[in-house]
C-alpha cells in the first residue's frame, strides 16, 4: 500500500516534470518574440503595429503581406500581430526589448522627450545607415527631415512610416441644420457657429479626456499655433502667453462638447461624431475608413477642413497640426538571413507601389515620397482626396503639443486636462503644471 | 513525525513557485524602487527620491485615499449585503434556487465587461440611469454620472458593492455546515429569526466572514478595471486607485521606478491592513 | 421577546422588508445584463436614440459581426484551457502544501506565513519579472506561460481556503489511521483528500473565475490569437478604432453566455457536494 501510494506520487510528479519540460522545449522552439528560426524553413518575421484588420489600413497591410509572402514563398514569411490599443502595445515593446527579446519589426512614436528606445535600444536594434546608403534610390524615397529626425548619434535607427496630419471632419447635413454654409475661417466665428449648433440641439464638436486625449489635445494645438505661431511651443517650452490663452479657449471648448467629454475615450468621442451627434471632430486620417463604413451619404455630409486662425498675421491659413512621426524600428539578429528578410520586407512595405495602396485602399498616407499621378489615386475617395490636397497644401506645419511631451507629462495629461474641463485649474496652472512636468525630463 | 523527504515533495512545488512568482519579484521590485529606470536601458539609483515624489503626488495621495474608500466600503457595505443575502436565501424562500443564481451570474462574468456594461449604464444620454430617473420625473436626480468628480467616485463603486454573488456563495456554504438541531433547539427555546441568526449563524461563520474580507482587501489593492474602463483615473484623479497608478507610471509615464514604489507602498498597506483585519477580529472575538 | 410575542405587524414587515430587499438587488443584478442583451441587436443609431429603444430588426448580424471581428472562439478555448490548467495545478499544490503543514517541523510557522504572505503583492507591479520569467521560460505567447503565472499568482489565496478547510479535520481521524499503519501518504489520498472537496471546489470556483476574468497579463503574456484570452478580445472591443459597440455587446454576450450556463447547470451539483460532504 505504502508502496504504490509513493509510486503514484513520483509518476505523477515525473509526468508533471516531463510535460512542462516537454512543451518549454517545443514552444521555445516555434519561437517566442525574438523570432528564432529554423535554418532550413521560411524565416518568419513578426509586424508589430496597431494596424487592426477592422480598419483600412490594417486590411491594407494584410494585402500587403499577402503579396510578400506569395512573393518570397518559401523564403520569408511575414505574420502581422496588432495590438489595438497604443499604450498596452507600447509597452509591451518595451518590455520585450528590455528583457532581450525585441519584436522583429515594431511600431512606435518618435519622442525628442523620451530618447530612451533609441539610446538603450539601439544595441539590440538594427542601424539602417548602411542598408539606404546602398540603396540611394530607397534611401531618397525619405524627405531629409524626416531622416534626420531618426537619426540619433549618426546612425539611422528606425524606418519613417508616417506624419498624418490632424484635419477638421465636419457634418455638412447638421451644419446647415444650424444655419451655417460654409466652415468657419476664424476663431470668432467658429465659437459663434458653435453657439448656433448648440442652440439648434446639436453637439458642436467632439472631445475626449482619457488615454492620450488626442481631440481635445488637437484642438489646443491648433488653438495655441492662432495665438502664437508655430513656435508657440516645443517640447519643453510650454509655458508662454500663447499656450495660457489657448488654454482658456480649450476650457471653452469644453463647453461645446457632449455630455461624457470628461472621461471619455477616442472610441465614444469618434462615436459621437460618426453617429451624427456631433458636429465636428479634429483627428487623423484613419476616420475616414469609419466615416465610410458608418455614416451614409458621407460624401455629401462631411467635409474635411483646416482649422479657424485668429484673422491676422501669426498664423498662415492652412497652416496644419500633425500627430509625430511614427516609426518602425526592427530588431538586430545575428542570423543574416533574418536581418537581410526585415530589410527585404521594409523595403517592400516602402515602395512607392505599397506606399500607394496604403494611401488609396488603406487611407492611410505615407511619409514615403508617394507620385500622386498613378490610377490608384484617380478613384481616391471623396474624403481621402481633400485631406491629402490640404496636406499637400499646408504652408506649415507642427507637431501635435502632447506628441513631444514627456511621457510622465503625457501619464498626467487626462486629469490635467479634466481639471482645465471641470474647471477645478485654471488656465495658468494648466500651463505651468505641464511646463514642471517637462522639465523633470532625464 | 514527518520525513524531510515528503515535506520536499508536498511544500516543494508550492514553495517554488512562491519563490518564482512571489519572491523574487518583490525583490526585482523593491531594488528598482530606488532607481530611475524607463524600461530599458540602464536603472540609475536615486535613492528615495521616488517615495518623496509619491507622497507630494495629489494623484498618488487620491490613489490611497481611494483604496481605503473602498475597503472601507467592502467591509461595511458589501460584506453586510453578502451577508444579509446569505442568510435570506439560507432559509429558502420561495424560488431561492433563482435568486442564488441570478445573484452568483455578474462574478462569472469578467470585471473588464462589467465595467464597460457600468460605463454605459451611467452615460448621460443613453445610460440606463438617468433614463429611468427620467422617466419617473426626477430629472433633477440625473447627473453626469463619470464625469463630474463629485459623483464619480461613488458611481464606479456601484458594480464592487451591489455584486454580493461570491460572498453570498461563501457564506451560503459555510452556513450549511452548522448542524440544524442547533438552529431548531433555538427556535423551541422562542427565538425569532433575526435571534437565531444573529446569535448562532452568524458567529458559526465568522470563519468564512474574516476570510472574505481578507479577500476584499486583496481584491482591492489588485483590481483596476473599473476606474481604467469606467473613468481612467478621473476626473481629475478622483477615482485614481493604487493599482491603477502603479500602471499609468509603467505602461504610460515609463517611470517604472516611480511604478514600483508605488507597488512596495502598496505591499506595506496590505499588510497594514491585513494585521488591523487580524486584531480586529481577534478582538471582537475576545468580547 | 419570543416568536410568541412577535406582533404580526412587525413580522409582515420584517417579511416585506427582506423580499424587497431580495428584489430590488436581483434588479439591480440583472437588469444591466438584460440591457447589455437587448443592445446587442440594435443598430449603432439605435443604441444612442435612448436607453429603452427597440431594435427595429431583431437580427444576428452584430453576433456574426463580432465573430468576424475577432476570433472570438479562439479566444474562449484559451479561456478554457488556462483556466483549467491553473486550477487545477494551484489546488494540487495547495492541497498537498496544507496537508505537510499539518504536521509539526520546524520551519512550519514560517513556511505558513511565506505562503500566505502573497495575499496582497502588487502584482500589476510585476509585470517585467513576470514577463522577464516567462520568456525566457520559453512560454510567452503560450496559453501554458499564462497557466503558470496565474498558477503562481492565485497561489496565496487557494492556499488560503483550503488550509482553512483542510484545519477543520480533527486531529484524532489521521491519528487513528496512523495507528491502523497507514502511511504519510495514504493519510493524504484517502483520508484528508475525500473530506476536503468542498474546500477544494470552493478554492475551484475562486481560481477559475479569477483566471477567467484577469486581463493584464494576459494582455502582457500574448501576442497572437494562439494565446490571447476572451478578456483581451473584449478589451479589443473598448479601444480598437472602429467604435461599434453593439458589437462589442454582442461578443460580450457570446463571451457571457456559456460561463452562465456552466454555472446555472454545475451550481446546484457544486453547492450540493459541498453541503453534503460538510463537516458534521
Amino acid at each position: 500500500m505504502r508502496s504504490r501510494a509513493r509510486r503514484k506520487t513520483a509518476v505523477a510528479a515525473a509526468a508533471v516534470i516531463v510535460a512542462t519540460s516537454a512543451l518549454a522545449a517545443c514552444s521555445s522552439s516555434s519561437g517566442g518574440g525574438g523570432g528564432s528560426s529554423q535554418s532550413s524553413g521560411p524565416v518568419t518575421i513578426d509586424v508589430v503595429s496597431n494596424f487592426t484588420s477592422d480598419i483600412a489600413r490594417g486590411q491594407e497591410l494584410n494585402d500587403l503581406i499577402k503579396q510578400f509572402n506569395a512573393e518570397h514563398k518559401g523564403k520569408i514569411t511575414v505574420v502581422s500581430q496588432t495590438t489595438a490599443d497604443w499604450p498596452t502595445l507600447q509597452s509591451k515593446i518595451r518590455t520585450e526589448i528590455s528583457v532581450g527579446g525585441a519584436p522583429d519589426v515594431f511600431l512606435y512614436n518618435f519622442n525628442p522627450s523620451d530618447l530612451s528606445l533609441e539610446k538603450y535600444g539601439s544595441s539590440s536594434l538594427i542601424n539602417w545607415t548602411k542598408y539606404l546608403n546602398a540603396d540611394p534610390s530607397w534611401k531618397a524615397s525619405f524627405t531629409g527631415q524626416d531622416l534626420s529626425t531618426v537619426t540619433y548619434n549618426g546612425d539611422t535607427v528606425a524606418i519613417p512610416d508616417d506624419q498624418s496630419s490632424a484635419l477638421i471632419y465636419y457634418n455638412k447635413s447638421l451644419f446647415a441644420k444650424a444655419g451655417i454654409s460654409t466652415f468657419p475661417t476664424t476663431w470668432t466665428q467658429f465659437f459663434a457657429d458653435a453657439k448656433a449648433l448648440q442652440a439648434a440641439g446639436i453637439t458642436p464638436i467632439s472631445l475626449y479626456t482619457a488615454d492620450d486625449a488626442w481631440y481635445a489635445m488637437n484642438a489646443y494645438s491648433y488653438l495655441a499655433i492662432s495665438d502664437g505661431g508655430t513656435g508657440a511651443y516645443y517640447a519643453t517650452k510650454l509655458q508662454t502667453a500663447p499656450m495660457t490663452e489657448a488654454a482658456a479657449s480649450l476650457k471653452e471648448l469644453f463647453s461645446y462638447a457632449p455630455k461624457n467629454a470628461v472621461g471619455a475615450n477616442y472610441a465614444v468621442a469618434s462615436a459621437s461624431f460618426l453617429d451624427g451627434k456631433s458636429a465636428m471632430a479634429i483627428d487623423g486620417p484613419w476616420l475616414i475608413s469609419s466615416i465610410q463604413q458608418d455614416m451614409k451619404n458621407y460624401c455629401t455630409d462631411v467635409g474635411v477642413a483646416t482649422a479657424p486662425t485668429n484673422g491676422n498675421s501669426t498664423e498662415q491659413p492652412g497652416t496644419i497640426v500633425t500627430d509625430a512621426l511614427t516609426v518602425w524600428g526592427a530588431a538586430a539578429s545575428p542570423d543574416q538571413a533574418e536581418q537581410q528578410a526585415v530589410v527585404d520586407w521594409m523595403k517592400f512595405y516602402t515602395s512607392p507601389d505599397s506606399a500607394a495602396g496604403m494611401a488609396t485602399t488603406g487611407q492611410f498616407p505615407l511619409v514615403v515620397k508617394t507620385p500622386t499621378s498613378g490610377p490608384a489615386f484617380a478613384n481616391s475617395n471623396c474624403l481621402m482626396k481633400p485631406f491629402v490636397d490640404l496636406t499637400n497644401a499646408a504652408p506649415a506645419k507642427s507637431v501635435n503639443v502632447e506628441r513631444y511631451m514627456t511621457t510622465e507629462a503625457q501619464a498626467q495629461l487626462p486629469s490635467l486636462v479634466e481639471g482645465l474641463a471641470v474647471g477645478s485649474i485654471s488656465p495658468a496652472k494648466f500651463v505651468s503644471e505641464l511646463q514642471q512636468l517637462n522639465t523633470t525630463a532625464p | 513525525m514527518v520525513k524531510a523527504r515528503q515535506l520536499v515533495v508536498y511544500l516543494g512545488p508550492a514553495v517554488v513557485f512562491a519563490l518564482a512568482f512571489i519572491v523574487f519579484p518583490l525583490i526585482f521590485v523593491i531594488v528598482l524602487s530606488f532607481t530611475q529606470w524607463a524600461g530599458i536601458g540602464p536603472a540609475k539609483y536615486i535613492g528615495i527620491q521616488n517615495y518623496t515624489y509619491l507622497f507630494k503626488d495629489p494623484a498618488f495621495r487620491s490613489a490611497i485615499y481611494n483604496t481605503l474608500l473602498w475597503v472601507a466600503a467592502g467591509i461595511f457595505v458589501q460584506t453586510p449585503l453578502c451577508l444579509l443575502t446569505a442568510l435570506i436565501i439560507s432559509r429558502r424562500p420561495f424560488m431561492w434556487k433563482f435568486f442564488r443564481t441570478a445573484l452568483f451570474i455578474p462574478s462569472v462574468v469578467s470585471t473588464t465587461i462589467l465595467a464597460l456594461m457600468w460605463y454605459f449604464m451611467l452615460d448621460p444620454t443613453v445610460g440606463l440611469v438617468n433614463g429611468t430617473l427620467n422617466s419617473v420625473g426626477l430629472k433633477s436626480l440625473t447627473r453626469t454620472w463619470l464625469s463630474d468628480p463629485s459623483t464619480a467616485q461613488w458611481a464606479i463603486m456601484v458594480p464592487f458593492v451591489i455584486y454580493i454573488g461570491f460572498g453570498m456563495v461563501l457564506f451560503l456554504t459555510q452556513i450549511s455546515t452548522i448542524p440544524r438541531e442547533l438552529l431548531e433547539a433555538a427556535h423551541l427555546d422562542g427565538a425569532n429569526v433575526w435571534q437565531q441568526d444573529f446569535f448562532i449563524t452568524i458567529p458559526a461563520i465568522r470563519r468564512a466572514i474574516a476570510l472574505w474580507i481578507l479577500f476584499l482587501v486583496g481584491y482591492v489593492l489588485k483590481m483596476f478595471e473599473y476606474p481604467f474602463v469606467m473613468t481612467d483615473g478621473g476626473p481629475v484623479n478622483v477615482t485614481m486607485n493604487l493599482p491603477l497608478y502603479v500602471y499609468n507610471q509603467m505602461v504610460t509615464a515609463n517611470a517604472y521606478g516611480l511604478a514600483m514604489a508605488a507597488g512596495v507602498v502598496t505591499v506595506v498597506l496590505g499588510a497594514l491592513l491585513m494585521l488591523v483585519v487580524l486584531l480586529g477580529l481577534r478582538w471582537m472575538e475576545s468580547r | 421577546m419570543t416568536a410568541m410575542e412577535t406582533p404580526a405587524a412587525m413580522r409582515v414587515i420584517a417579511k416585506t422588508v427582506k423580499w424587497l430587499f431580495l428584489i430590488v438587488l436581483t434588479v439591480l443584478t440583472l437588469v444591466p445584463l438584460l440591457w447589455l442583451l437587448l443592445s446587442s441587436f440594435k443598430t449603432t443609431p439605435e443604441l444612442f436614440r435612448g436607453p429603452f429603444s427597440l431594435p427595429a430588426h431583431w437580427s444576428f448580424a452584430n453576433f456574426s459581426g463580432a465573430l468576424d471581428a475577432q476570433p472570438l472562439v479562439d479566444y474562449f478555448r484559451n479561456s478554457v484551457v488556462i483556466a483549467v490548467t491553473s486550477t487545477a495545478m494551484t489546488i494540487v499544490m495547495s492541497t498537498m502544501a496544507a496537508y505537510a503543514l499539518r504536521h509539526r517541523f520546524r520551519l512550519r510557522g514560517a513556511v505558513n506565513g511565506f505562503l500566505m504572505s502573497g495575499l496582497f503583492v502588487p502584482f500589476t507591479a510585476f509585470m517585467t519579472p513576470i514577463f522577464y520569467l516567462v520568456f525566457h521560460l520559453g512560454l510567452y505567447n503560450t496559453v501554458w506561460g499564462i497557466a503558470l503565472v496565474y498558477t503562481g499568482t492565485t497561489l496565496p489565496v487557494g492556499f488560503l481556503i483550503i488550509k482553512g478547510y483542510l484545519e477543520t479535520i480533527p486531529e484524532d481521524l489521521l491519528e487513528a489511521a496512523r495507528i491502523d499503519g497507514a502511511s504519510f501518504h495514504s493519510v493524504f489520498f484517502r483520508i484528508v483528500c475525500p473530506l476536503v472537496v468542498p474546500g477544494l471546489a470552493t478554492a475551484a470556483i475562486f481560481l477559475s473565475i479569477s483566471a477567467w476574468n484577469e486581463l493584464l497579463f494576459a494582455n502582457l503574456l500574448s501576442t497572437s490569437t494562439s494565446s490571447e484570452t476572451l478578456q483581451v478580445g473584449i478589451r479589443n472591443f473598448l479601444t480598437s478604432y472602429a467604435a461599434n459597440y453593439p458589437e462589442a455587446f454582442a461578443g460580450t454576450v457570446m463571451a457571457m453566455a456559456p460561463t452562465i450556463l456552466a454555472y446555472a447547470l454545475l451550481s446546484n451539483r457544486v453547492v450540493e457536494s459541498m453541503a453534503a460532504t460538510g463537516l458534521k
